[in-house]
């Protein structure tokens, strides 16, 4: 006999008899139902209150993610490098801040900016001034546009004064340079403001305690508490009543190729002096030079710088680049 | 599941129940644990009645269901599973040899490798073929009939001298 016949009748004759010991009753089908509807609502409650936590999850994921992952988020003041300038509506919101957009410069140019200064100013001495927030000693920083920004900035001593040197140079586009050049008064403004700046920390550098000297910060800073609002809101009633009428700078040059502007922005008991230079070829350059004094020259002390020789060391400074 | 399904499910299930308790009671040897393996894949039959009945394959589904759930019960940890009555219910007396014969199957099935008893039970109680027995348990024809050959061969070996033996040379 085949093994597989043998199986099949051990089988069909072991399960064929009375089945004594076989449960009478067979499972109610109603009760299998009801399991099987508890189950079911059972399981999909579970399914639902998973589904709720993970959408909390995933929704907490995107709302919060970028910002844990230093992507920078909706808002224009939490915004990172290389972001600032596309979250910052232009002429809505303050400027970023630079050491949040800029680098600083892997191989900063090295000039010797005493030098360039001392040769077109007979009789200067210069002292560096550090500048708190720079990252390098050459204050030389990479713009997101990819121009390189270097400010460098010099005591000019007797009399009490600093010079500002200010490059920007490479990139697409040259924003300061167009802006300065366009010779609107906001440009001559900026200077002024810069110059005003430039005095007060000149003097606060130098601690000068006389009266003349502390009488004089106090009209700075008054100056400056005038001036700083009028950039935002130049048409309000009240400033218009004090608004003072702008310099107006005097170029040189043609503006295809290189234009020197020089502009007074001296005011009160301060001397200054703004010169720029736009340049479009072979490099697209711009260099502001701001000169300040706190007071004119008395006898034995040295002339404020003049227009003339701002203008020269701007010419030197670009002949680097 | 709507009443139409419902019906549907209810007629299949009183038609098959009692076919699936025996052949679950093969796989185990067990009526208590075979009444539980039935009504566990009656359960997840009527949770997916619809699925199965768009296939056309209720058959070959529950049937899978009940070999996976009698050896997924096997697989428990010990105190995982039921434990029996110490005393069991009475029950009437035998009334005929068939009963010993069950009794030395079973004993000879429980002695088996459980795939190797799946293999046997559903070859030569539920007459399936090899695919249909591969595709039920999950393996291939090759394995299904390397273990119906070894199950043959014990399961010969086991009942030589039982009366399933003397019956089938008489």
């Amino acid at each position: 006999m085949k093994d597989e016949d043998f199986a099949r009748n051990a089988f069909r004759h072991a399960m064929e008899s009375s089945f004594a010991g076989e449960p009478t009753g067979l499972p109610s089908l109603d009760d299998i139902a009801a399991r099987a509807r508890r189950g079911n609502r059972t399981r999909q409650g579970v399914y639902a209150a998973s589904a709720v936590a993970l959408a909390g999850v995933v929704t907490a994921g995107v709302v919060a993610g970028p910002s844990a992952l230093g992507l920078g988020s909706g808002s224009p003041d939490s915004s990172t490098a290389g972001q600032a300038g596309d979250t910052t509506p232009a002429g809505t919101g303050t400027p970023p801040d630079k050491a949040k957009v800029a680098t600083a410069c892997p191989t900063p140019p090295q000039i010797d900016w005493a030098a360039i200064i001392s040769q077109q100013v007979a009789g200067i001495r210069v002292t560096p001034v550090s500048k708190g927030s720079a990252p390098d000693q050459n204050n030389c920083y990479l713009m997101p546009d990819g121009s390189m920004n270097i400010e460098v900035l010099y005591d000019t001593g007797n009399p009490t004064g600093l010079i500002q040197i200010d490059v920007n140079t490479g990139g697409s586009k040259n924003t300061r340079g167009s802006a300065s050049a366009s010779k609107t008064p906001n440009a001559s403004k900026e200077a002024s403001l810069r110059a005003l700046k430039l005095t007060l920390a000149s003097e606060q550098a130098t601690a000068k305690s006389s009266d003349d000297t502390a009488a004089q910060k106090q009209a700075l800073k008054s100056q400056l508490a005038t001036e700083k609002p009028t950039g935002a809101a130049t048409n309000s009633p009240a400033n218009t009543a004090v608004k003072t009428p702008e310099p107006t700078p005097t170029c040189t040059g043609a503006k295809e190729t290189q234009v020197i502007c020089t502009v007074d922005v001296g005011k009160g008991g301060y001397v200054g002096m703004s010169a720029t230079l736009t340049r479009t070829t072979p490099t697209p350059l711009f260099v502001e030079i701001v000169g300040s004094t706190s007071a004119p020259a008395t006898p034995g002390q040295r002339a404020p710088l003049t227009s003339a020789q701002l203008s020269a060391i701007a010419q030197a400074v670009a002949a680097h680049f | 599941m709507n009443a139409e399904d419902e019906a549907d499910f209810r007629s299949f299930a009183a038609s098959r129940m009692r076919d699936l308790r025996r052949t679950a009671y093969l796989l185990c040897g067990d009526w208590h644990h075979a009444d539980d393996v039935t009504q566990t894949v009656l359960t997840k039959l009527y949770t997916n009645w619809n699925k199965v009945q768009e296939r056309g394959r209720v058959d070959s589904y529950v049937r899978t269901m009940l070999v996976r759930a009698t050896f997924e019960r096997r697989r428990r940890f010990w105190w995982r599973r039921e434990l029996g009555s110490a005393q069991p219910p009475e029950t009437p007396a035998e009334v005929d040899n068939h009963v010993e014969d069950r009794l030395v199957l079973l004993e000879a099935l429980g002695k088996m490798p459980p795939r190797q008893r799946a293999v046997l039970v559903l070859r030569f109680w539920e007459d399936l073929d090899v695919a249909e027995t591969a595709a039920t348990l999950g393996c291939s024809e090759g394995t299904v009939k390397s273990q119906t050959a070894r199950g043959l061969t014990n399961l010969r070996a086991l009942l030589t001298d039982s009366h399933l033996m003397e019956g089938r040379s008489s």
